[in-house]
């Protein structure tokens, strides 16, 4: 019998490399009592382009669920993304999307 | 303290002798904080970690960013005190987003040294030190909506 019919093993590191590559990452802006509404809705539409509605659904969000996810994407873009929220004064973070 | 609109939608704050003094000092607080590397509360909310759970990805942001986030913060906060006028008047509101960060990023200073919630609420009364800031946290926290809306009908 011909062992190479056998079902090769596929090394983890590998699967894990390629859902590292799939998976998105998300850019999250959370509460904080000092930001004020018009003015986190006002960085949302003039850093995402997002329209006052949008930008307003997600302020909202933010304030009264506490975090609101901004935007996802790769992780460099969402790096990208949080240096510009902080650079604005709000808190946001990011993480895989999962 | 007055917000004017020109005609072709340009900016302008109007400010009192004491106003612009005030201000100031504010901005000369927050960037020389900007100017630490220990760890202190009013950095840590300035210049915060990126990552909630996930020191790897917070400390390879920092490495990343803080750097250049510390001198945008202290670029608006040189461009708001180039057009404070001394003693009081007009300033000229060119980079009007350069304000409202440099407005923002005092008044997280001052939430953060004054504990501020929620529910916080101006004093009735200006009884000591603290009562005083936080007439001077509500004051700019009036003034930066106020700049807000004004962004918003000059844009």
């Amino acid at each position: 019998m011909d062992s190479t019919l056998a079902p090769e093993r596929v090394a983890d590191p590998d699967v894990d490399e390629n859902v590292e590559a799939v998976l998105p990452w998300i850019t999250i802006v959370w509460n904080d009592p000092v930001n004020l509404m018009s003015y986190v809705t006002y960085v949302f539409q003039k850093l995402f382009g997002y329209d006052r509605a949008k930008a307003t659904t997600l302020m909202l969000d933010v304030h009264h669920k506490g975090k609101a996810v901004v935007s996802h994407g790769s992780r460099e873009r969402m790096e990208h993304d949080v240096a510009r929220l902080h650079a604005s004064g709000l808190w946001a973070t990011l993480q895989r999307d999962r | 303290m007055a917000i004017l609109t020109e005609v072709d939608g340009r900016l302008q704050l109007d400010f009192a002798d004491a106003e612009a003094a005030v201000l100031g000092d504010l901005l000369d607080r927050v960037a020389s904080l900007l100017s630490e590397t220990d760890d202190n509360p009013v950095l840590a909310r300035l210049l915060p970690d990126a990552h909630r759970d996930d020191p790897e990805v917070a400390v390879a942001h920092r490495e990343l960013t803080e750097a250049s986030l510390r001198q945008d913060k202290r670029a608006d906060i040189d461009a708001v005190l180039a057009a404070l006028p001394a003693g009081g008047g007009k300033a000229e509101l060119v980079d009007p987003d350069a304000w409202l960060r440099a407005l923002n990023d005092v008044r997280l200073m001052l939430g953060v040294q004054l504990g501020i919630t929620e529910d916080a609420e101006p004093p009735r009364r200006v009884r000591d030190q603290r009562d005083l800031q936080l007439s001077v946290y509500f004051w700019l926290t009036a003034v930066q909506d106020c700049l807000v809306e004004a962004v918003l009908s000059a844009g």
